[in-house]
């Protein structure tokens, strides 16, 4: 039922659930990102992050915060292929989070232990994919790319006050299934064809990046529109 | 005692409760009440004009210094109340600049105060500008008399120093931390030889929240009061958001969650002066 997936084969897993794995999270849409220009703050599984890309386009995941005084890195902005904080202006590489400039220290190279956390980010499927695990963006399954089908549009992120795991119980009562590509759920909201990918944010924090098969404003995706709201209160209401 | 912590670096010291002006017209029937360590206080004057305070039934040591109200949440202070004698010093102004909320340590507050490197990058155009960024090495001593740390031979590029000064200058500071949570800073000022002073004092409301206090006593005979606290708020404003996006609200002081540079002295010592004392209110336990 379930394909054999490269990542599993190093662990021991006795849980039947299929998302129960070392995951790559859907933490954003791509097109959200803009080579060399803006900062999405982003989350998993507790994590923080600050999502950013380098103006040669590489997808950047980084813990949201500097090293120096802890301030977040959201608030700072990105320089070329660096990424400076707001509090005082230190840079840091992509692909290596290192710490690349101290302007208080001109002449001074910035000391290699001061790093910034790094984490695995790829693009796939028109999503931007994080692994809190595995910083070797090659590890990323090939499946990932199949978790929306070429041609789809995005209708929209939904956030829910609730767990994850009740999120996904929610969408398989739904009648949706998820397939080999990294927990993707592919089912119908009222009859519209949609594919749901979850996001496990924080605890009583989950949300569904949807996408379909309906046109950018078409009556079916009002529809889903619609639909996706219903869900979202029947999930939050419920127990 | 049923304040919000047991850190007898806070219970044993006065603490800030806010402007003695929020006094006027108060009786014990109808007081000024304010937060102080996770609980309310009642304040009020009495008929001989003395300051009073009440926690639920518990009356408090209360007295009114340097246009602030303090409080000694133990009645048992470890210490008399610093010096501040710019407060009353002839020829100076003084200007009560208003009480801010920031929801975060007191402690990062006061760092943040102590710190010149985020000038060009927080304060652009006010207290900095890239390219002049760079921090000269200044001395931190402490007072062996006082237990105060002095920062002292302090020099940054401004575009704009104060509410007086319009074009750029090499502007001289020297800063003081007198309690884990008050601070004076002095800078050059529109009177040749003399320097202004601006206090800091935070009244903890609780480990993650204080209402920031700021006092001017300064030469300036040129700006009005309002154009006065529009600084000091402007300047107050630009650090808000970065002070409440600390991914840690309370401050570490020990073990390696954050890594300081060479012109992080004041800091550094501020942290080890902390450490020393024992101080748990505000801080985050190492990792």
């Amino acid at each position: 039922m379930v394909a054999r997936r490269p990542w599993e084969i190093h662990t021991m897993n006795t849980d039947p659930a299929p998302y129960d794995m070392p995951r790559w999270h859907p933490v954003a849409r791509s097109a959200d990102l803009r080579p060399g220009a803006n900062i999405v703050a982003g989350f998993a599984e507790g994590q923080e992050l600050a999502l950013w890309r380098s103006a040669d386009g590489t997808a950047q995941a980084w813990d949201n915060r500097c090293p120096h005084r802890s301030v977040r890195f959201t608030l700072g902005q990105v320089v070329e292929d660096r990424l400076a904080c707001a509090y005082h202006g230190w840079q840091y590489a992509a692909g290596s989070g290192q710490c690349v400039s101290i302007p208080a220290h001109p002449a001074m190279q910035a000391p290699r232990n001061v790093c910034a956390k790094v984490f695995g980010a790829v693009d796939a499927a028109g999503m931007l994919w994080v692994n809190l695990v595995a910083q070797d963006t090659s590890a990323a399954p090939p499946s990932l790319a199949d978790a929306v089908p070429a041609g789809w549009h995005f209708c929209r992120t939904l956030t829910l006050r609730a767990d994850a795991q009740k999120v996904r119980d929610a969408l398989a009562q739904h009648g949706f299934a998820t397939d080999a590509a990294a927990g993707a759920f592919r089912g119908a909201l009222e009859e519209v064809r949609t594919i749901a990918l979850v996001l496990d944010a924080q605890p009583q924090l989950t949300f569904v990046h949807l996408w379909t098969e309906a046109s950018p404003g078409s009556d079916a995706m009002k529809t889903l529109r619609a639909a996706a709201r219903n869900l979202r209160s029947a999930i939050e209401t419920q127990g | 005692m049923p304040f919000a912590t047991d850190d007898s670096n806070m219970l044993d010291d006065w603490l800030v409760a806010g402007p003695a002006t929020s006094l006027a017209g108060t009786s014990e029937q109808q007081p000024h009440v304010t937060r102080l360590l996770g609980e309310t206080l009642a304040l009020w004057t009495d008929a001989h004009g003395t300051p009073q305070c009440r926690l639920g039934t518990q009356p408090l040591v209360v007295q009114s210094r340097y246009g602030y109200l303090w409080v000694c949440p133990s009645g048992h202070p470890a210490r008399p109340l610093f010096a501040f004698p710019e407060y009353t010093e002839p020829g100076r102004r003084t200007v009560d600049c208003g009480g801010i909320g920031v929801a975060v340590s007191g402690l990062r507050v006061i760092e943040n105060f102590l710190d010149m490197a985020h000038f060009p990058f927080v304060h652009t155009d006010y207290l900095g500008k890239v390219p002049h960024t760079e921090v000269a090495p200044y001395k931190v001593d402490i007072d062996p008399a006082t237990n105060e740390i002095w920062a002292t031979d302090c020099r940054f590029w401004q575009p704009r120093a104060s509410a007086a000064h319009d074009s750029g200058a090499d502007v001289l500071y020297k800063y003081r931390v007198m309690q884990p949570l008050s601070a004076m800073l002095y800078k050059s000022s529109a009177r040749p030889g003399a320097q202004d002073a601006i206090a800091l004092f935070l009244q903890p409301i609780d480990d993650e929240h204080v209402i920031a206090h700021t006092m001017l006593a300064c030469f300036d005979e040129v700006s009005t009061d309002a154009e006065l606290i529009a600084f000091q708020q402007t300047i107050f404003g630009q650090d808000k958001p970065i002070l409440e996006n600390h991914a840690f609200k309370r401050m570490p002081l020990e073990g390696r969650a954050e890594t300081p540079t060479r012109g992080d002295t004041s800091s550094v010592t501020y942290r080890r002066w902390l450490r020393e004392r024992g101080m748990r209110f505000g801080t985050r336990a190492a990792a």
